[in-house]
């Protein structure tokens, strides 16, 4: 145990001198290579990345030792990896080092997704990696030569030759990142099978990525965009929060329903991408980075508790986990506040996310802030439901737990919640909400 | 009083010496055998790539410049013999002479009584006497200045894959040997030999440096000629089968063939004529083109089927040399980034390679078998085997932080214009990397699956000269970039200064 804490301060060490560079870059603090650049988006992506990834590292602590195979060494180094190949992808204004790093981080998601390789991780592990080499890698490789086509150079500059090229290849492969409708068919497959921890990662800082990307290259075309494009966002958004809608309903798998959330969300952060084209850009980048971060706190601590169910119940399944709430109460509760939390419930910051979303977007299209604020209702309402019926029950079926719930997964959920609840308190004093 | 000798005379000799020792120590070695080769193989091994190296470094710290030197000139063949050494044949050189060495070292501990697969009890001399041979050979090569002495030491390499090739003994690899003397020597007559012609009948003289004055049509029918060669070499299509079946060797010599050398000298031989002939007509992308999709066509069709470790990395060799070509392709067209791109994806690739290599061997040493299927389970008992093959296998797939990705994302990006017809080679390229990873990422995981096979001592029985090289290529896999990637700038067309 005393190792894993060792690794444990290392890797949050790792991905916190990251942050704090990223920090000091934006203050003014250190003067950074023409490579890295830190603008308010940046640093609220970083911010999500570091909160998220050392409160799923303290989470591992004692989660880990489920895994009778695989070594915490290993563990801890690809998650180490993975978090500092997260933080400083929206630091380069390069493309050369962003699709390097991307790509690590690729790598090192799916070392973590079969971390422990029993038969449904590597079988996930495998389908998560080919459907990325294929729809995300090959599509951004063409997109960054494009880029390099078009201006001579890997930095991050204007662009005007091969805008359409550019922009449908980023579509396909920051929307597979992404999980946007189509291509999210992948993001229910793989967060079940990854540990719990790994999951919080995917889901509440990985997947935002796919988003962050698909801003930076359509903010950089010079020749405008094409007015379907927009649209077309907007379009696969609404599908995505469609399609999770109608599946909430139908998951018995706690992991798979935050997965489908997850999807959901990116729905909501598409409608913010199509608001950023149609003359929001710079009040939407703001928008966008406080979005990600409420929403990442949410899902990380959503994840991290639904790890805690694993570990105490040794259950995924929601229908297993009746009378949680004798078996293991603070676990009941940790969900209930996360599942509040995830689906912008008041005092939680994603209230105040999703509330700017539905103004802005109402700017837009009226229709398309109607559509998001009914999906809103619904999907709090199968959320209800959902934790009337599996976490507020007691007896039930007389669940039994197996062991006693960590007080590493109870810190870092409380942790994430706590910070949940002070996003904007916090960014309003620093002067971010302008 | 003579002036004292410039940084150009001393890295010339360094160079040399290190040819030098490689093909005496190689002539010496045929005639020993036992611990005393192993012996002797070290030292000359040290002695070869501490003097490439050194005379490396004090290349690319006196800013890189191109140095020429003729050697032997006569009347009728213009410059015979020659020397140069210019940022691409530093770089490929460096490439040879480090990985060669790895391999070398590897070969120590592989060719013993103790390996399952092929156990050697004598005659281990004559392995090291050719290998050193095929080092210094393919060296010569690289620095030739004529086209003439390429193909004099072209028929050299072929003779020395022959020999290692036919080691064994066996029925199976004296034919593949043949085969594969029989293929490369060939594609020489058709090609080579018939461009040296032409050069000669033309130009009174062979030099590369003198390549660039041939008439526009003339450097279509001497690109195609050498294409030939070089296809032959490589094995791309038509010319493929006879790698594959060259697997019959001791796996040590396998890598050598695969990663620096042999293979890799086909698209240096192409590589160099672009260099020196540019401007090339446009009809040479087509012609190019009209191997490497076919080539293409090839492996992605052979990487799903294959059951033998050893086959599966043959065909990717073929895979991985297309991509080199792709980058040529854009070459022709006049892109310096796709000449660049290409001898990056040739230096970054051939640690990669290698290392599958070293790996599939070890699996052959401890379990006597390169069966992909008889490895399942196999990384419970040893992690280190299961990470290399890893590393090499989505290294090959072009993963990063392993080398490929940059040779690869480079080829694509250098593109000369967004023209739609120029998207081919993007095209095959990105093709064949996601047939391979999807094959690659089945292998890998297959390690991983159920328990470790009966009766294994694990990583256990792979001995600590084999683990070495094998962590030696994991670490330059990744940090080979660090090299290739500062230095590739000064690859360039034409750059050679005369005499």
């Amino acid at each position: 145990m005393r190792r894993e804490v060792i690794y444990c301060v290392l890797s949050s060490l790792a991905v916190g001198s990251v942050t704090a560079l990223a920090f000091a870059t934006r203050y003014g603090v250190l003067q950074a290579a023409p490579v890295f650049g830190v603008d308010t988006l940046s640093l609220l992506f970083i911010l999500n990345i570091c909160l998220v990834s050392v409160a799923a590292s303290v989470a591992s602590l004692k989660y880990i030792s489920i895994y009778s195979r695989g070594s915490p060494g290993a563990y801890f180094a690809s998650l180490s990896v993975f978090a500092v190949s997260m933080a400083l992808i929206p630091m380069v204004r390069n493309w050369l080092y962003f699709l390097f790093l991307w790509e690590v981080m690729t790598l090192s998601s799916y070392v973590l997704i079969i971390y422990g390789y029993g038969g449904e991780s590597l079988k996930a592990g495998r389908d998560y990696f080919i459907v990325m080499h294929l729809l995300d890698t090959t599509p951004l490789i063409l997109m960054v030569a494009f880029l390099k086509v078009s201006t001579g150079t890997f930095a991050f500059t204007g662009y005007s030759v091969l805008r359409d090229a550019v922009l449908i290849t980023a579509l396909i492969g920051f929307g597979t990142k992404a999980g946007l409708f189509p291509l999210h068919f992948w993001l229910p497959e793989a967060h079940p099978a990854a540990p719990s921890p790994v999951s919080a990662m995917l889901s509440g800082t990985m997947v935002e990525l796919g988003v962050y990307g698909l801003f930076r290259v359509t903010q950089l075309s010079t020749a405008g965009i094409p007015t379907y494009y927009p649209w077309l966002l907007a379009a696969l958004g609404v599908l995505s929060m469609v399609s999770a809608m109608l599946m909430y309903a139908v998951q018995g798998d706690v992991k798979r329903l935050f997965a489908w959330s997850t999807i959901d969300n990116i729905g909501w952060m598409t409608v913010v991408l199509t608001c950023s084209l149609l003359g929001f850009g710079k009040a939407a980048a703001t928008l966008l980075g406080l979005y990600v971060l409420c929403h990442g706190l949410a899902k990380a601590s959503a994840f991290i508790s639904s790890g805690g169910m694993i570990y105490v119940l040794g259950t995924k399944e929601l229908g297993r986990a009746k009378g949680m709430l004798t078996a293991c109460p603070t676990l009941s509760y940790l969900m209930l506040f996360s599942m509040m939390a995830l689906e912008g419930v008041p005092p939680f910051n994603l209230f105040l996310s999703r509330l700017s979303v539905l103004e802005t977007a109402f700017k837009v299209h009226p229709a398309l802030a109607v559509f998001a604020a009914v999906e809103w209702c619904v999907a709090f309402i199968i959320f209800l439901s959902i934790i009337h019926k599996y976490l507020l029950t007691s007896g039930g079926e007389g669940v039994r737990a197996l062991r006693s719930l960590p007080a590493s997964i109870t810190g870092a959920t409380s942790f994430l919640l706590i910070a949940s609840l002070l996003v904007y308190p916090v960014m309003a004093s620093a002067g971010v909400l302008g | 009083m003579p002036a004292p000798p410039g940084p150009e005379a001393v890295f010339s000799i360094l160079t040399y010496l290190s040819i030098a020792t490689s093909f005496a120590g190689g002539i010496a070695l045929f005639r020993l055998d036992g611990r005393a080769a192993d012996r002797v193989l070290a030292a000359v091994t040290s002695a070869m790539v501490g003097l490439y190296v050194s005379g490396f470094a004090l290349f690319t710290a006196s800013g890189m410049r191109p140095y020429h030197v003729p050697i032997l000139t006569s009347r009728y063949l213009g410059e015979v013999y020659g020397f140069i050494i210019d940022p691409m044949s530093a770089l490929v050189g460096l490439v040879v002479a480090v990985a060669g060495a790895a391999f070398l070292i590897y070969s120590i501990d592989y060719m013993s009584p103790g390996n399952r697969f092929h156990p050697v009890r004598e005659g281990k001399g004559r392995f090291y006497g050719w290998m050193l041979v095929f080092v210094g050979a393919t060296l010569s090569f690289i620095h030739s200045s004529t086209l003439l002495e390429m193909l004099m030491f072209f028929e050299v390499m072929s003779v020395a894959c022959w020999g290692v090739v036919s080691y064994y003994g066996t029925p199976a690899s004296r034919r593949s040997a043949f085969k594969a003397l029989v293929y490369t020597h060939l594609g020489a007559a058709i090609g080579l030999y018939t461009a040296v012609g032409l050069c000669l009948l033309n130009l009174h003289t062979t030099a590369l440096a003198s390549l660039g004055s041939l008439a526009a049509p003339l450097k279509l029918y001497v690109f195609v000629l050498i294409l030939v060669a070089a296809a032959a070499k490589s094995a791309q299509f038509p010319f493929y089968s006879w790698l594959p079946d060259a697997m019959v060797a001791p796996t040590p010599a396998s890598a050598f063939l695969h990663g620096a050398a042999m293979v890799e000298m086909g698209v240096f031989l192409l590589a160099r004529y672009v260099q020196f002939a540019s401007p090339l007509p446009p009809q040479t992308y087509t012609a190019l083109l009209a191997f490497l999709i076919p080539t293409t066509a090839v492996c992605v069709a052979m990487y799903p089927v294959q059951k033998d470790a050893k086959r599966l990395l043959a065909y990717s060799t073929i895979g991985e040399s297309m991509v080199m070509y792709a980058g040529l392709a854009y070459a022709v067209l006049g892109s310096r980034a796709g000449l660049q791109a290409s001898v990056l994806q040739l230096f970054n690739h051939a640690y990669v390679k290698g290392l599958a290599f070293l790996v599939a061997g070890a699996f052959g040493y401890v379990l006597g078998t390169h069966s992909l299927e008889r490895l399942k389970g196999f990384g419970r008992s040893s992690p280190l085997l299961a990470a290399a093959w890893g590393v090499a296998l989505f290294g090959l797939a072009g993963i990063p932080p392993m080398g490929i990705f940059f040779g690869k994302l480079l080829i694509v990006s250098s593109m000369p214009d967004p023209a739609p017809a120029y998207l081919a080679p993007a095209l095959i390229l990105l093709i064949d990397s996601c047939v391979f990873f999807m094959v690659g990422i089945k292998c890998v995981q297959n390690l991983l699956r159920g328990g470790p096979p009966e009766g294994l001592g694990g990583s256990a029985g792979v001995p600590p000269l084999m683990k070495g090289a094998i962590v030696a290529l994991i670490l330059l896999s990744v940090l080979a970039t660090l090299v290739s990637l500062p230095l590739i700038r000064y690859v360039g067309f034409a750059g050679v200064s005369g005499s």
